[in-house]
């Protein structure tokens, strides 16, 4: 048989198993006291003081293929079996993670089958699913509460109850109530009311008694030091019912209002729910008729609400850490499981495996090259992982690293490791380091890991002191994984060298940690796209440092690279070579349109979109001279930019529906969407063409889009293979 | 500044659990934690396979019959992708426990779609919370007639050969009861085939180029464990003849599980058949011991050793490979032995690196190190493969790519996940007779490149 004795901390828990083990040894069963107390001490009694090693201290310090059960099991009185299971030091760590892998490494020999009875002597409450592990059904068989008449104790009883019927509901495993006296303050009818409202037997009363001081004295049990005293004799009487086979009754707790009214002393039947005067002669295990509470386990039901949670994309840490690589020449520090950097780097190198395999091309920012983890184990997450990520980020300031970004998943987060220590010490060795705590899914998903590093970056890393270079400026919050990027900055690098601009800054992609330092010298910035998050990024810099940014963000096709080619010019009075680069431009885009016009000159279009800031779409169409029959736009009406919406008007439409409607009516050569999945098919003289909300940056991007869409005109073959749809659903289906 | 080879890109403990989990056809694998840890599987799971569920996003005329409802693959379990869904949890689930979501989840999922097993996995955070689950997965499995297994303990950073290892074991006890044990009599002999998994680059390849070869020796394949065998398949498991065991590193537990429990002898493939000698030693060795003629494979053999002689001999001439080629290799033990008898004992090429991947026991490594010893190059055992220069390299996409970053004249034979994207529409294999073509062409393609890149 195994048994559980729960109870408050510091109830006696220990010394009420102790006994117990040493009274049921003395009935002739072989026993094994498992303490389950971080302190562990609950053996100490069997044990006469000697300490014995836990099982998580010789986990952490011994290697697998060494270990063995029988150098953390030890035997006390009449050989009674003693393991403790220990835990981290207070404050660190989980302790509930530390009884789990206690169980684990236990149920790995086997230990429990070769004992006649089994007593845990589990931590006061039941705080976290660790502690609960002893009541889960492959263990205790039968629970003990350990309670005295005091408040916080009963309280702390009633939260096991509670524990309990949520691991097992409906099922009968709390053998009764030790009622162990504390003496002053602390009366025998609280007990028996409390176990009366519960529906439990008070099993046994122990007494307060000098007894028990004596026997701690000499480090023994009372069964031990004198079998003969009424003591020892309480703990005999309960060996007795446990060899008889205990009766055993569900956990049914008082609710927070009924705990609450019961201590304040007004006491109540449950099955009525209402406050009554409970009768002090009442007698424990008579109430059988209570109500059943209801099960936690939710109905069945259908996929009736597949949106009741919005699903979370991604993970802050696997957002942060893909954004810190792209510091060129700064360690990045994962503090997390292997599994999550593993995820991550295949994530990031993703795209330059594709690049060196689709173009040949090596992105080096691809390839997490100054990537470090921390592969946290078990021994991490039970004791907590500050000294290994110490160790780690120490030895990356050895390897020369100046700067490191340290990233924390889940684990540490819920361990509480801090990591500001580590911080400051590395700071003595010269080495910088900023933490990004996104404590995994804590700070949220993908975008907010993201976002937590650009704000812990813009905030922490951009130095104050810096002055000042008139011809330079600040690329902020390009894509960091886009085709685009690349083709974005080499076009608006081309315009700005030719404007004898300097690019200072790429706030956050391919950059380093002293461009970033550097971020003030740049006069101005400008947004390479602009979101919720871009805009926020954009507060930090003008807010903190006073940063001025040019209007928008960088721009898309010719009439808006002319105007922000002309606004630059204004203001880094540099009109001149604006206005000459301009020209040549004009004469590239124009000779560009003239090639492109016979295609699609007079062609009728349908513009469908799922979202705005298409004002370079309308300007091309115009000057393809497209006829631009119906502009349909997903969405509510005042979502429009006035930068085309004056020019053009758009039907605002619900659904998709409206499309296809619009089609039938229409009949259009040519049917421009940015989502193609909108569309299943169109007929044989309509042409569907997708198109990217970026076309990309500078005067020739939407000239080099209608470029690629000449050989969408042409007329589409359909090919015999759907019709090997149903050989696919016969053979691999 | 940091090398940053075997740092981060070899996989985790819940990679194994996974792939042998989703081995079994129509299974469900759910993953009890954020949706973060579920994505890399969503997208990564069964690269090697050919699977309706890819599918499941077409639309229109070519929508399949069997195909998940959009509102499921839509929903907060799979957000778009159909595989290895997870319970979307909060970091306030941390605190208040998983419990409430995952019945939610299970019941969503099971109530929408038909699977034939269930496999709950605790995500590392999950894992720390130590909550009871088996009591709601005992219910719910009741309810909706689904075998399921609960993984509590995702070990962290652990190997994927371990939670392979242990799923597999864990598979068996649950779905193939030695008491069940039933041998049919009469017939051909039948083998069943382990240590394959969904990650594998060459799956289907290397279980086609398998049974092909066995069938030639007289043998029947009956379950091919963690290839999307079917339920029923991994079931009759106990009536094969003998069980073969591919990738001993992956298959330690499940060996001596097979051996304990069932009463069919286990055959442990300690070097993997790639080349000729390496086939021929294993088909020769499984039909000594299930008393078949294995010549129709000898013969097969033979031709191949001829077709392999003739691009040799005509590509590289009669000096064969030149003598200034090296080749690098990462992988599991028994996979570098197959690799070095064929490259260097057959085509006679010399290593520069031989990197051993995952937990290798001393047996394995010291077999690999005799195999090197023997030409004369136990020093390249884990050297540095950061370090390798004009070289062909064996591995997979990660390492190519973060050597190829130091290194332009490398020339790469992808032989694991991740990979660079090209896609296998002809299963390949790197085992067996096609498997040993294969790889010559990829070698000898390799060598041309190489010269043209000095």
């Amino acid at each position: 048989m195994q048994i559980a004795v729960y109870g408050k901390g510091g109830i006696g828990k220990s010394t009420v198993s102790a006994n117990l083990s040493a009274a049921l040894a003395k009935n002739g069963k072989k026993v094994l006291q498992i303490g389950c107390d971080p302190k562990h001490d609950s053996t100490r009694l069997i044990r006469h003081g000697q300490k014995i090693r836990t099982v998580l201290d010789y986990l952490l310090h011994t290697p697998v293929d060494e270990q063995t059960v029988q150098d953390i099991l030890m035997e006390g009185y009449l050989g009674v079996g003693c393991v403790e299971a220990g835990g981290p030091r207070p404050g660190m760590g989980c302790a509930g993670r530390g009884i789990l892998t206690s169980f684990e490494f236990l149920n790995r020999f086997d230990l429990i089958s070769h004992y006649d009875t089994v007593i845990y002597d589990v931590l006061g409450d039941v705080v976290c699913g660790g502690f609960a592990v002893p009541v889960r059904s492959q263990y205790a068989d039968a629970i003990f509460l350990v309670t005295s008449g005091e408040a916080m104790s009963l309280y702390a009883a009633n939260n096991i109850l509670q524990g309990i019927r949520n691991l097992s509901p409906g099922q009968k495993r709390i053998a009764g109530i030790i009622y162990n006296s504390r003496g002053k303050g602390d009366t025998p009818e609280c007990v028996e009311n409390f176990a009366a409202a519960a529906g439990l037997p008070v099993c046994v009363r122990i007494p307060r008694s000098t007894t028990f001081a004596r026997a701690e004295m000499e480090a023994m049990t009372v069964v031990e030091q004198d079998e003969n005293s009424i003591e020892s004799r309480i703990f005999m009487e309960l060996a007795r019912q446990i060899t008889n086979k205990l009766p055993l009754y569900p956990a049914l707790p008082l609710d927070e209002e009924q705990i609450e009214q019961f201590l304040r002393g007004e006491a109540w039947t449950k099955a009525a729910g209402v406050p009554v005067q409970l009768e002090k002669t009442s007698k424990a295990g008579e109430k059988a008729e209570v109500t059943a509470f209801p099960s936690p386990i939710p109905q069945k039901r259908a996929l009736s609400d597949p949106f009741s949670r919005i699903p979370l994309y991604g993970c802050a840490y696997r957002g942060a850490v893909d954004l810190a690589v792209h510091v060129k020449d700064t360690a990045v520090l994962g503090h997390a499981p292997k599994s999550c950097t593993w995820y991550a780097v295949n994530g990031i190198s993703g795209y330059s495996r594709r690049g060196l395999y689709e173009r040949g091309i090596l992105y080096p920012a691809f390839i997490p090259q100054n990537f470090e983890n921390t592969d946290i184990t078990m021994q991490d997450a039970i004791f907590g992982g500050v000294k290994h990520a110490r160790r780690k980020a120490l030895e990356l300031a050895k390897r020369g690293a100046k700067s490191i970004i340290a990233v924390t998943a889940c684990i540490p987060g819920m361990s509480g490791d801090d990591l500001t220590p580590v911080k400051e010490e590395l700071e003595s060795l010269g080495c910088e380091m900023y933490i990004v705590r996104t404590d995994g899914v804590e700070a949220g998903d993908y975008n907010e890991g993201m976002a937590l590093c650009y704000r812990t970056l813009a905030k922490e890393a951009v130095r104050r002191e810096i002055m000042p270079e008139k011809d330079s400026i600040n690329l902020v919050y390009e894509h960091t994984i886009s085709s685009k990027t690349d083709e974005n900055y080499i076009a608006v690098k081309k315009i700005l060298d030719e404007l004898g601009i300097r690019i200072n800054c790429r706030f956050l992609c391919a950059s380093s940690m002293k461009d970033i330092h550097g971020f003030l010298r740049a006069p101005y910035s400008v947004m390479v796209r602009e979101d919720q998050l871009g805009l926020e990024l954009k507060q930090i810099f003008e807010t903190e440092y006073g940063c001025r940014f040019l209007p928008g963000v960088l721009p898309r096709g010719f009439r808006e690279t002319v105007r922000w080619t002309e606004l630059l010019g204004k203001l880094y009075k540099k009109e001149e070579e604006a206005a000459s680069l301009v020209q040549q431009a004009k004469m590239d885009y124009e000779a560009r349109i003239r090639k492109l016009k016979p295609v699609f000159a007079g062609k009728r279009v349908l513009i469908f979109l799922t979202d705005t800031n298409y004002g370079w779409l309308f300007e091309l169409a115009q000057d393809l001279e497209l006829h631009v029959e119906r502009t349909i736009l997903l969405g509510m009406k005042g979502d429009s930019n006035p930068a085309w919406n004056r020019r053009f008007s758009a039907d605002w439409a619900s659904d998709r529906r409206n499309l296809e409607e619009a089609l039938e009516i229409l009949k259009p050569n040519i049917v421009l969407l940015n989502e193609p999945s909108s569309l299943e098919s169109v007929s044989d003289c309509c042409r569907l063409i997708p198109v990217m909300r970026d076309p990309g940056c500078g005067f020739f991007s939407g000239a080099e889009r209608a470029g690629e869409w000449v050989r969408l005109m042409d007329r589409k073959i359909e090919g015999r293979w759907k019709s090997d749809k149903s050989l696919f659903e016969k053979y691999y289906s | 500044m940091i090398n940053p080879y075997l740092r981060n890109t070899t996989a985790d403990y819940i990679t194994g659990l996974v792939s042998a989990c989703e081995g079994i056809k129509d299974s469900l694998v759910l993953l009890n934690g954020p949706l973060g840890c579920r994505f890399y599987h969503g997208y990564a799971s069964g690269q090697s396979l050919l699977k309706a569920s890819e599918l499941w996003g077409l639309r229109g005329e070519l929508r399949l019959e069997n195909a998940m409802e959009d509102a499921l693959i839509r929903s907060q379990y799979f957000a778009g992708t159909p595989q290895i869904p997870g319970t979307n949890l909060r970091y306030e689930d941390y605190i208040f426990g998983t419990r409430e979501q995952l019945n939610r989840a299970l019941n969503d999922i099971l109530t929408e779609r038909k699977y034939s097993l269930l496999a709950v996995i605790q995500t590392p955070g999950t894992s720390l919370l130590g909550e009871g689950l088996e009591g709601d997965l005992d219910k719910i499995s009741g309810e909706f007639h689904i075998p399921f297994l609960f993984f509590e303990n995702p070990q962290f950073s652990e190997d994927p050969c371990r939670g392979y290892d242990d799923a597999m074991v864990r598979l068996l006890e649950l779905l193939v009861p030695a008491s069940k044990c039933q041998k049919k009599s009469g017939g051909k002999p039948k083998v069943n085939l382990f240590g394959f998994h969904t990650y594998e680059k060459y799956l289907e390849g290397d279980v086609a180029e398998a049974e092909r070869l066995l069938a030639l020796c007289g043998i029947d394949v009956g379950c091919v464990a963690g290839a999307n065998c079917t339920l029923e398949s991994f079931q009759s498991i106990s009536d094969g003849d003998v069980n073969v065991v591919f990738s001993p590193e992956r298959c330690r537990k499940t060996e001596r599980f097979l051996r304990k429990h069932y009463n069919s002898p286990v055959f442990c493939t300690s070097e993997m058949p790639v080349g000729p000698d390496l086939t021929e030693k294993w088909l020769r060795e499984i039909s000594a011991l299930l008393h078949t003629d294995c010549g129709p494979a000898l013969l097969e053999i033979q031709r191949t050793r001829a077709r392999m002689f003739y691009y040799i001999a005509r590509f590289m001439g009669g000096q064969g490979f030149p003598g200034d080629l090296r080749y690098a290799a990462e992988g599991e033990c028994s996979l570098l032995c197959g690799y070095v008898d064929f490259l260097s004992n057959y085509l006679g090429i010399r290593p520069v690196c031989i990197h051993p991947l995952y937990a290798s026991n001393e047996e394995e490594r010291e077999r690999l190190t005799e195999m090197l010893r023997q030409i004369g190059a136990e020093q390249v055992l884990d050297f540095d493969i950061m370090q390798v220069r004009d070289s062909i390299l064996l591995g997979n996409a990660n390492t190519i790519l973060a050597v190829t970053a130091y290194s332009k004249n490398i020339y790469g034979i992808e032989t694991a996940y991740p990979s660079s994207g090209y896609i296998h529409v002809t299963p390949k294999t790197h085992i067996g007779c096609a498997g040993a073509l294969y790889l010559l062409e990829q070698i000898l393609n390799g060598v041309r490149l190489l010269r043209a890149w000095r």
